[in-house]
């Protein structure tokens, strides 16, 4: 019987082990090229939904800054509200309340024996008697030691110490009250 | 060469196809994959400011505007928002006469220039404190007592006033003494512009609420007030706020 292969170049060299490497290769390129195929849709379906949901997101934004921006001046109360009160909160941790002073000066001496009193920027106290008699003076420096003692003042000095001919004493004292 | 090709046909194609597959995934996988991760991260910064901006909206939505004014206008009350030397001289007359002593003279220091607030420079001094000074002398007359409750109490007054200095002078023909004292009364300009729409604005901490609730028990002295507030929005806001 006639062979029906009408074909009339013969494949050479068609050996086994070239017949099977030639089917593993065929085999191999197919699948890659499923699994491109498929990796590449999944690829894009993904990139389509992300994108997707960015501008959502976009005009979700857009919408809800509006809003915020219908809300400016509320906005705009809080944060000067917020800047004054930090602002107060400074300016009032700057004052000092020298209320505490005067129960003080009052323990040193009676309100007739001073006859100036100076407070500078550092807190120290610069105060001027005219005391009447010696007697008084050592009254004064006792009630100075014992204020000093118990924490009340600091860095207590006497700055000046002088007797008129009248008797009276003029008295230079400065300290640091602890307020 | 023909036979050549044709005894590799099958090998020739199935080597092309596995190249094309290769350019795929080098140049079309590999990038794509790339671009879709940054997308992600992407996305997620936009679904934090998404957050951030329903938060800020639900913040402002949930505060009552006339409640806000309230507690701005005790704040500026303690703090304006120029030197309002009106008000200084007010409440200093008005704590004078609440102790029973007399004002002498009163004079402040350094007017400064005739600019807006926020124009000037700062000295070292209001560097040092964070707010601007409007610093003042003042001389106040009366008795001992007077004076005591003067000095005593300007610190728990508003507007916010601090003594610098003070010399008291004791003249021994008479009961009334005079007292020097070098005072700062406070100041700040309001902040000239608002934060983008998606800064935070974050509500009141304890901290600050003490601090308020501090300023709102400070004595106030005088209605007088500079501070003017903007009225509340009637326009309709624009649609996009990023358009020009």
């Amino acid at each position: 019987m006639e062979s029906a292969n009408i074909n009339l170049l013969k494949k050479t060299g068609g050996s086994a082990g070239f017949k099977d490497l030639e089917a593993r290769l065929r085999l191999i390129s197919l699948w890659s090229l499923g699994i491109l195929f498929g990796i590449g849709i999944t690829v894009g379906i993904s990139y389509f939904v992300i994108a997707s949901r960015a501008q959502a997101l976009n005009n979700e934004k857009v919408d809800l800054a509006v809003q915020i921006q219908a809300q400016s001046v509320k906005e705009g109360i809080i944060i000067s509200l917020k800047q004054r009160i930090v602002l107060a909160g400074k300016a009032l941790s700057s004052t000092t309340n020298w209320a505490k002073l005067f129960p003080l000066l009052t323990a040193i001496a009676p309100a007739e024996a001073y006859d100036s009193l100076t407070v500078d920027g550092t807190g120290h106290v610069a105060v001027q008697f005219k005391l009447g008699s010696v007697d008084a003076v050592v009254t004064l420096v006792k009630n100075v030691i014992d204020l000093s003692d118990n924490g009340s003042l600091r860095l207590s000095q006497l700055t000046s110490f002088s007797m008129l001919a009248d008797g009276t004493v003029q008295l230079g004292l400065t300290f640091v009250p602890m307020l | 060469m023909k036979k050549l090709l044709q005894t590799y046909e099958h090998l020739i194609i199935s080597g092309v196809i596995l190249i094309i597959c290769v350019a795929g995934f080098v140049f079309g996988i590999i990038p794509s994959a790339l671009k879709i991760a940054d997308e992600l991260g992407q996305l997620s910064t936009l679904t934090q400011e998404r957050d951030g901006l329903k938060q800020k909206l639900s913040y402002l939505q949930s505060l009552d505007e006339s409640t806000l004014r309230d507690q701005l206008l005790t704040a500026l009350s303690a703090v304006p928002a120029d030197k309002s030397i009106p008000t200084v001289f007010n409440t200093v007359e008005s704590l004078a006469a609440q102790s029973g002593v007399s004002v002498d003279k009163m004079q402040v220091s350094a007017g400064g220039y005739i600019a807006t607030a926020s124009a000037t420079k700062q000295t070292p001094v209001e560097r040092q404190l964070g707010t601007r000074l409007v610093p003042f002398t003042v001389t106040i007359v009366g008795t001992f007592t007077g004076i005591e409750q003067f000095i005593s109490e300007a610190p728990t007054i508003r507007r916010i006033l601090r003594i610098r200095t003070f010399a008291i002078s004791f003249p021994k023909t008479t009961n009334t003494i005079s007292v020097v004292l070098n005072m700062d009364a406070f100041y700040e300009p309001f902040p000239t512009t608002l934060g983008v729409a998606a800064e935070a604005v974050t509500p009141l901490t304890d901290a600050e609420q003490v601090t308020l609730e501090k300023i709102a028990n400070l004595t106030l002295l005088t209605d007088q007030t500079s501070a003017i507030l903007p009225s509340p929005v009637t326009e309709k806001a624009k649609d996009n706020p990023f358009a020009p």
